[in-house]
Formats: C-alpha cells, sequence, structure tokens
C-alpha cells in the first residue's frame, strides 16, 4: 500500500512496518479518533477467510498486555485488520541489545506476558505462536508495556504447519514462518500429525523458551533443525553459571529457573497452567524501580568498579553488580543499563547488564 | 435493525448518564459493543473531545473508544460512540470488607483516576456504579456521561449524584470546578464501598466537613494513614484535596506493607530479611557493627558502631537502608563491603 492512502475513509496509511509470514503491517493515523494504529492486511495469496477467523479470535481478548482490535472491515476486495499501535521494538530487537536480562527486569516481564497469556486462556484463546518477535514493548530498556500481538497468526498460519505435518517432517520446512517458530515452539506443535490442535499448554512452553532465552541470552534447544532434535531428545541447554554464582542474583535466578523448567515439561500435561503462572509470580520478590542507560566512563580499583554517565547523572557501580557475560569497560561495551540507588558523591548502579 | 449496517442490538438496553446506551454486537469482529448516544451540541463536541483524549492516553483503566457514528432516526440524527463492552460487575455500594482487596481496587480506581486527570479529563461522575470490576480483575472507569474537560469547567446546573458530589457543585451560582471534583468522589467512594451509611455531614446539602474521628468509626479495620488520605480527599476546600497521583502512591505503599524482602550478602553468604525476619545485625569484627531493622515499609538503621557507609554515606540511626546498597565496614585497604538489595512483588490489578 502507499503512503498516504485512505481507508475506510478513516486510516490513513504512513508507512510499512512490517511483514508476517502472512500478513503485511503498516503504521496508519485513525483520523477519526486521532491515534495512531497498526494496519495489517492479508499478503496476496492469502486466504480471506482465515484472515477473518483471525481477526475475531483476536477481538475476543481484551487486556493491557495484549494488542487490542479496534476495527475490521473489507473495502474493494481487500481485508483489513485495526490494531492497537504500541510505540516501540519488538522482544526480540531488545533481547539482542541485552545479551541475558538480569532476573529482576526477567521476572517482570515473565509476570506481565503470564498476566497476558493468561488473560487470553479466560477467553479460550491459544496463541501458538508465541515468539520475541510477536511481542511489542516500549522503547528504551525498561521493558514496560508488554502488549503480545498476533493473538489469532495461529488460524493464518494453521495451513502451512498442516501442510508441512503433511509432508512428513515440520522441523524440515523451508518455510519461514516455521523456522521463525520453532526455537519457541512446544514439542506437541512440532511434532503433530494432521489435524492435531495443540491447546494452550503450547503457549506455556513458548513462554518458558522465551524467558529462558532472555534470561541467559541462549536458545533453549537452539535454532532451526537443531532445535527440533533438541526438543525431542528432550536436550535442553544447561543454565549458564553466570545465573547463580553470585549470590545477589542467585535466588532469584533459582526461583525463575524452577519456573522456566516447569513450563519447559515435555509432557503438556505438567506444566503450570497461566493462571497457575500468575500465581506463583505475583510471590516473588523483584527489583522493579526505573532502568536507565549510561556510558561507562572509567573503571576504578584494578577494574572491581567504575562509574557510568546516564540521563539521570554520574553513577558508581562495582562489577560484582554486573549480570551476564559481557563486562562493563571503557573501550568495549561502553553501554550499560542499570537502575539507580541514592548514594554519595555518586548515585549506585544496580543490577547492571551491558547492552549494545 | 442493525446500526450502519454493522451493529446489531441485542436488547439488553440501560439508560445511564446523559445519553442513551445499546448494547450491540458488531458484525465485523464478532464481539459485544456499546453504542453510547451523545446529545446534540456542544456538550456532543466536549464528550468526543475528551474521549479522544482519552483513547490517546491508553489507559488499561479507561474503556476503548472504537468508532464515532451517527445514529438516524427519522429526520433525528444523533452523533453516538461505539465503545468496548467490559465483561464484569459494576462495584455495589457496601460490597466490600477494610482489606487488602479492598486496597487494590482503592488503588486501582486511583490509578485510573490520575490517568484521566492526566489526560486533562474531569470525569465529574465517580461513584461505585461508573466503575467496573472487569473479568481479569481490572478496574475499568465507564460512564463518562458527565466528564467534561478541565479547560470548560463551569456550569449552572447542579449535576452529578448527591453524596459523591463535591461542596463547590452545590453552589447555585456559577461555579468554577477543577479535577479535585473527582478526588472529592473518590474519597466519598471510598467510604460507600464500605458501607451504606454515609457519615450525616457527607448527606447534607451541600455537605459540610467531616470531622477525622466521626470518619475513623466510619473506616473501622482501616490504617490511620488511609483513613487520613480519605479524609484529606474529603476536604471542603478543593485545593486542600490531594492529587490522584499521590493518593495512588498512598494505596501502593500500603499494598506493600509487610511484603518486602531484603537481600544481605556478607563475605559471600546471604541473608534475608522480610516480615518473619525483621531484624539483622552486621558484625565486622573490631571495625563496627550495624543492626538494620524492617518496620513494614522502610528498612532502617536502629544502631551503628564504628566506621560504617551506606553508599559512601555514613549511616545514621533511623536512616532508611536505600532500596539497593553496599554497605563499608571501616575504612582503607581493610575495608569489608556487604549488599543489601531490597526488592517486592509488583503490585499489579
Amino acid at each position: 500500500m502507499k503512503n498516504g492512502a485512505v481507508v475506510s475513509s478513516r486510516y490513513v496509511v504512513q508507512r510499512h512496518i512490517g511483514r508476517g509470514g502472512m500478513q503485511d503491517v503498516y503504521l496508519a493515523s485513525d483520523q477519526l479518533l486521532g491515534i495512531e494504529v497498526a494496519l495489517k492486511t492479508p499478503q496476496a495469496g492469502q486466504p480471506d477467510k482465515r484472515f477473518s477467523q483471525s481477526a475475531i479470535i483476536a477481538a475476543r481478548v481484551n487486556h493491557h498486555n495484549v494488542a487490542k482490535t479496534l476495527d475490521y472491515f473489507e473495502e474493494d476486495n481487500r481485508l483489513f485488520l485495526i490494531e492497537e499501535y504500541v510505540p516501540g521494538e519488538t522482544l526480540e530487537a531488545k533481547l539482542t541489545r541485552f545479551g541475558a536480562v538480569d532476573p529482576h527486569l526477567g521476572a517482570r516481564v515473565f509476570h506481565h506476558l503470564s498476566k497476558g497469556v493468561a488473560a487470553s486462556h479466560h477467553a479460550g484463546v491459544v496463541h501458538r505462536d508465541l515468539k520475541p518477535s510477536n511481542i511489542i514493548a516500549e522503547p528504551g530498556v525498561n521493558i514496560h508495556e508488554l502488549k503480545i500481538t498476533d493473538f489469532g497468526i495461529a488460524t493464518l498460519t494453521e495451513e502451512v504447519f498442516a501442510q508441512a505435518a503433511k509432508e512428513g517432517d515440520l522441523t524440515r520446512s523451508t518455510s519461514g514462518t516455521i523456522r521463525g517458530a520453532l526455537p519457541y515452539m512446544a514439542p506437541e506443535m512440532m511434532f503433530r500429525s494432521p489435524g492435531d490442535h495443540p491447546g494452550s499448554e503450547a503457549d506455556i512452553w513458548s513462554l518458558g523458551a522465551m524467558i529462558f532465552k532472555m534470561l541467559t541470552g541462549d536458545y533453549p534447544f537452539g535454532v532451526y533443525l537443531q532445535a527440533a532434535v533438541n526438543v525431542q531428545n528432550q536436550k535442553r541447554a544447561p543454565w549458564p553459571k553466570f545465573m547463580t554464582n553470585h549470590p545477589q542474583y542467585k535466588p532469584l535466578a533459582e526461583q525463575l529457573q524452577n519456573l522456566v523448567e516447569q513450563c519447559l515439561m515435555y509432557d503438556p500435561a505438567k506444566r503450570p497452567s497461566a493462571d497457575q503462572l500468575v500465581k506463583e509470580i505475583s510471590n516473588i520478590c523483584y527489583i522493579n524501580v526505573h532502568r536507565s542507560e549510561g556510558s561507562v566512563s572509567n573503571l576504578i580499583q584494578n577494574g572491581y568498579s567504575g562509574f557510568a554517565n546516564g540521563d539521570d547523572g554520574t553513577v558508581f557501580f562495582s562489577m560484582e553488580s554486573v549480570y551476564g557475560v559481557r563486562r562493563p569497560s571503557v573501550a568495549k561495551n561502553n553501554r550499560i543499563c542499570y537502575s539507580q540507588f541514592p548514594g554519595s558523591p555518586r548515585h549506585r548502579g544496580h543490577p547492571v547488564v551491558v547492552i549494545d | 435493525m442493525k446500526i450502519t449496517g454493522r451493529y446489531e442490538p441485542t436488547g439488553a438496553t440501560a439508560a445511564g448518564g446523559m445519553g442513551e446506551i445499546i448494547e450491540c454486537v458488531d458484525l465485523h469482529l464478532q464481539r459485544r459493543v456499546i453504542i453510547k448516544r451523545l446529545q446534540v451540541g456542544v456538550e456532543e463536541r466536549r464528550l468526543i473531545d475528551e474521549q479522544k483524549a482519552l483513547a490517546k492516553l491508553r489507559s488499561k483503566h479507561v474503556v476503548q473508544l472504537y468508532d464515532i457514528i451517527e445514529l438516524v432516526d427519522g429526520k433525528k440524527r444523533d452523533k453516538a460512540i461505539v465503545i468496548e463492552f467490559i465483561e464484569g460487575e459494576n462495584l455495589d455500594v457496601a460490597s466490600f470488607k477494610a482489606g487488602r482487596k479492598y486496597l487494590n481496587v482503592l488503588w486501582q480506581i486511583a490509578c485510573g483516576l490520575r490517568d484521566i486527570h492526566e489526560a486533562g479529563v474531569i470525569h465529574r461522575d465517580i461513584k461505585p456504579n461508573n466503575i467496573r470490576l472487569d473479568k481479569e480483575g481490572v478496574i475499568k472507569i465507564i460512564d463518562f456521561g458527565l466528564a467534561r474537560s478541565g479547560d470548560d469547567a463551569k456550569t449552572r446546573s447542579i449535576i452529578g449524584t448527591p453524596i459523591f458530589m463535591a461542596p463547590e457543585l452545590w453552589s447555585d451560582k456559577t461555579v468554577s470546578f477543577d479535577r479535585s471534583i473527582d478526588v472529592y468522589a473518590f474519597g466519598a467512594t471510598a467510604l460507600a464501598l464500605l458501607s451504606k451509611n454515609a457519615p450525616t455531614e457527607l448527606a447534607r446539602q451541600p455537605p459540610e466537613a467531616v470531622p477525622l474521628a466521626t470518619l475513623s468509626a466510619n473506616l473501622v479495620g482501616l490504617q490511620s494513614d488511609i483513613v487520613a488520605l480519605i479524609h484529606a480527599c474529603l476536604r471542603i476546600d478543593p485545593a486542600k484535596r490531594p492529587h490522584m497521583a499521590d493518593v495512588q502512591m498512598l494505596l501502593a505503599r500500603r499494598l506493600l506493607e509487610n511484603e518486602h524482602r531484603a537481600l544481605v550478602v556478607m563475605d559471600g553468604q546471604a541473608h534475608s530479611l522480610d516480615r518473619r525476619n525483621r531484624k539483622i545485625t552486621l558484625n565486622a569484627g573490631t571495625v563496627g557493627s550495624l543492626t538494620i531493622e524492617y518496620d513494614g515499609f522502610d528498612f532502617k538503621v536502629s544502631s551503628a558502631s564504628g566506621a560504617i557507609f551506606l553508599n559512601n554515606t555514613a549511616a545514621q540511626v533511623g536512616g532508611i537502608v536505600p532500596g539497593c546498597c553496599v554497605i563499608t565496614f571501616g575504612a582503607g585497604a581493610s575495608r569489608r563491603f556487604v549488599t543489601f538489595d531490597v526488592s517486592h512483588p509488583e503490585v499489579m490489578p
């Protein structure tokens, strides 16, 4: 669609912002309500019925951690879905930037996503393609305003998956849609027979796989075909030592590891429900203080500690506070993310994570 | 009869506010929506502007606006808004007991009102019946039928609902008012959620100041700071009522009472402080010792001897330990470090 195109006498296309396997996504402005929206339209050759079904399914969910379906219509033989637009970037982009996310921020993301998934499951809606690229978060390092998008996408991709399953081995599919989903895909999705319809437990697996990726920086089972082989052999990557070798992170990291392991149970019946997950996580304590970004200016005490300049002034930090494999330094790994606490003469930054 | 060829009335129609409310099914998305007829004129334009301002804000406590349509009835053409249908129950008078659930609901209402005020909108008709608890436990503030924006806050008529109406609205002169009428109504709502019997001062027309002692008697079981907060919301002088952002903060603080946890790491050993284990004494040999106690809200230094620094500031008895800090014992090369990190569960709807 061209920029400036008007749809339904109301939505003005601003620019193309994404292409899923099945649909094109544009940023549009809703002239009637004066808000920005995401306009989605199926790519040529996609069956219309599936697109309309996916819209109806997504529209059933009403929760602030799920992007709202605002409108749906047909115009000039073309279908359009209007969705809440969240300025920001995908969780995938965030994870790339962070490498590994510390357990405090990780717990928060886990909590909010579980809430969104639970609300969807209450409405009888299963996502079945949960992955970081389907989650949008506000700009910056706080990862607030998390919204799961593309509920109902499974309806769209159904045919792709069914076809692949019929051909005998879904994991050998050359489809980009399937390849992108594999690292987070539940075994019952991977190895299903034609006609199988994996239930809500598949979302719990995907959630667990995403949180694994977030806390460790690594895929729990690898990517592409390797993911399928490892899932089938129940060979998950081990938890990296950096998660627990520091006593300041260990207790929370262990709590989260335990929850993720439950989500990644091979037998769907053994995984917790979204409600159970929410209940567990709502009791978990985490540091939920605004995150700032800063640049390391110098290290002192033989590199044991250092200073960073951020938007809210200079902070002092100790290497003990650093989570993940990357160590902050002036030359390399210069950008860090941290919460700020009162101190003298400099405030203290903690937890500290190197970001791109 | 379908409306604009898209919305089919379900038949469950109720009157409310200034407009007429029609429950419909949106045939495009096969979901229920609410259509609300607006009165022609300036009010109509104002209401639409307000709804748009709120739509921009995207608050989880405000109902989503989908569409603005025209209802055609013979020659009569009325503007109407199409908004999301919230599955759940409106709050009821005297339906709560003083406790955690009640405080969480108050906190959520306060968050919603803060958001609404941030958008420059005054709700004008806050009362239990205009607040809905959805199936996911999220409070939604509904029925902006009387809401008006801040720069147009003059009225001649008595509107709103008695008990929840701020005293300044009872004047028979043209009255100016601001968002503090919502703060007053919030205070009255906090009372009404617990009891049918409002203090007599509140029921007078116009209402009079409620003495703190009377209010306390009406709010048995509620912590004194929350009673004081509600009392402040009900102040006769609008300028003395708190902002909703502050109300929200105080309620959130109460919701976290006794929920904090401090992780103390000394010499590689982790210790934790919480409501069950409120006190820790850290001894660094001859350098000194430090005792920290949890009072349900903060971790405070209850005794300190020797050269002890919290994030490089000398420890003082009575001082609050920063949320994350390094405690340093002594000075020079033989210093010893202890980390102290406070966390808590997140208060969520």
